[in-house]
């Protein structure tokens, strides 16, 4: 008869263990990734995915926080792909060196705003001044 | 309102760069046809303008950030294929100096903002102007706000149906049309009241001189 009861009621208690979700702190390195629009202002809860190196199977899906910033825990050395959108069309697709120790390097920022701003201009001056001094020989 | 690398299938930008090639070589055409010592330091002053008023971000409300783009001045002072060829100009500065928009994505954002742009911009002011010149400068500048960011919503909202996986999931920019349409066309208009103000100024201030 306890046979009986206790089978079904281990059997119960399983079934129970079955639906609790443990969690731990654990104290380690994470890759944060922060993207902004080009004025500064944080890329704010919109949707982003991180897919490891070589996979197209998203590893990380969700959306950036308040200060448009987006962590994960890379399990293996490589090119973690990281894109981000939102629904007007801003964001970007990118990759993100980044080893399990929490070691990542991003891709240089290049040039800065003012700095492509600057060789934007010289460039958009200098063909437009070297077509106008073959125009002006010409005639 | 440039779409960045990543955001597009092949699919769509392959076909777009075959069109834009043809563009391109007509524009290039026009350009040489019309080049002389007058058009060229206004071409360049116009452009570089162009470039400045794409690189400054203005943040809206609701988190979004657009920037004007100049391209209802260039439109109603050189025309749509002179627009066009500049437009594409900055645009290939801005992706490889500044990292807005890209290459893959360049003929898309090119036929929208500099040949969409620019050809409704000219309607607009071509409709317009004869009755009131300032009407139609300033509707030059709201149509070339916001037509290139209708077709910029049509194209993005069309990536899930154009390239996904078999189960459906989109492989590049995930947002349908009823996404797309209002999110990037209502600040657009809002941004349009300005580019066409802009318009109304710089146009009038050049004729002026």
């Amino acid at each position: 008869m306890r046979i009986l009861l206790a089978l079904p009621a281990a059997l119960l208690a399983g079934t129970l263990h079955a639906h609790g979700l443990s969690h731990s702190a654990q104290p380690g390195s994470a890759v944060i990734v922060e993207l902004r629009y080009a004025d500064g202002s944080p890329f704010s809860y919109e949707s982003a995915e991180v897919y490891r190196p070589a996979e197209t199977v998203p590893f990380l899906v969700g959306r950036t926080d308040a200060n448009g910033r987006l962590a994960f825990v890379p399990d293996r050395s490589g090119d973690w792909r990281v894109r981000a959108f939102s629904e007007d069309g801003h964001g970007g697709d990118f990759t993100v060196a980044a080893a399990p120790d929490g070691r990542a390097s991003a891709p240089s920022a290049g040039l800065g705003t003012l700095g492509g701003l600057a060789v934007g201009l010289a460039v958009i001056f200098g063909i437009f001044g070297i077509w106008s001094v073959f125009v002006w020989r010409r005639s | 309102m440039h779409i960045p690398d990543g955001f597009l299938s092949p699919q769509t930008y392959l076909p777009a760069y075959a069109l834009a090639a043809g563009g391109w070589a007509y524009a290039a055409r026009e350009l040489r046809r019309r080049v002389d010592e007058t058009l060229l330091p206004r071409l360049a002053v116009l452009t570089a303008l162009a470039f400045v008023l794409m690189a400054v971000m203005l943040p809206l409300p609701g988190g979004t950030s657009v920037h004007a783009s100049g391209i209802g001045i260039l439109a109603v002072v050189f025309g749509p294929w002179l627009t066009f060829a500049v437009v594409s100009l900055v645009l290939l500065l801005q992706a490889l100096l500044l990292g807005a928009g890209g290459v893959t994505v360049l003929p898309v954002n090119a036929l929208a903002m500099g040949l969409g742009g620019s050809v409704a911009a000219c309607l607009g002011y071509r409709l317009l102007a004869p009755r009131w010149e300032r009407a139609g400068l300033f509707a030059a500048g709201w149509l070339a706000a916001v037509v290139p960011a209708a077709l910029i919503a049509v194209v993005l909202g069309l990536q899930p149906a154009i390239a996904h996986t078999i189960d459906g999931q989109p492989l590049f920019f995930p947002f349908g049309l009823a996404v797309t349409l209002p999110a990037v066309l209502v600040p657009h208009v809002v941004l349009g009241l300005g580019e066409g103000l802009l318009t109304v100024l710089v146009v009038s201030f050049l004729r002026r001189r």
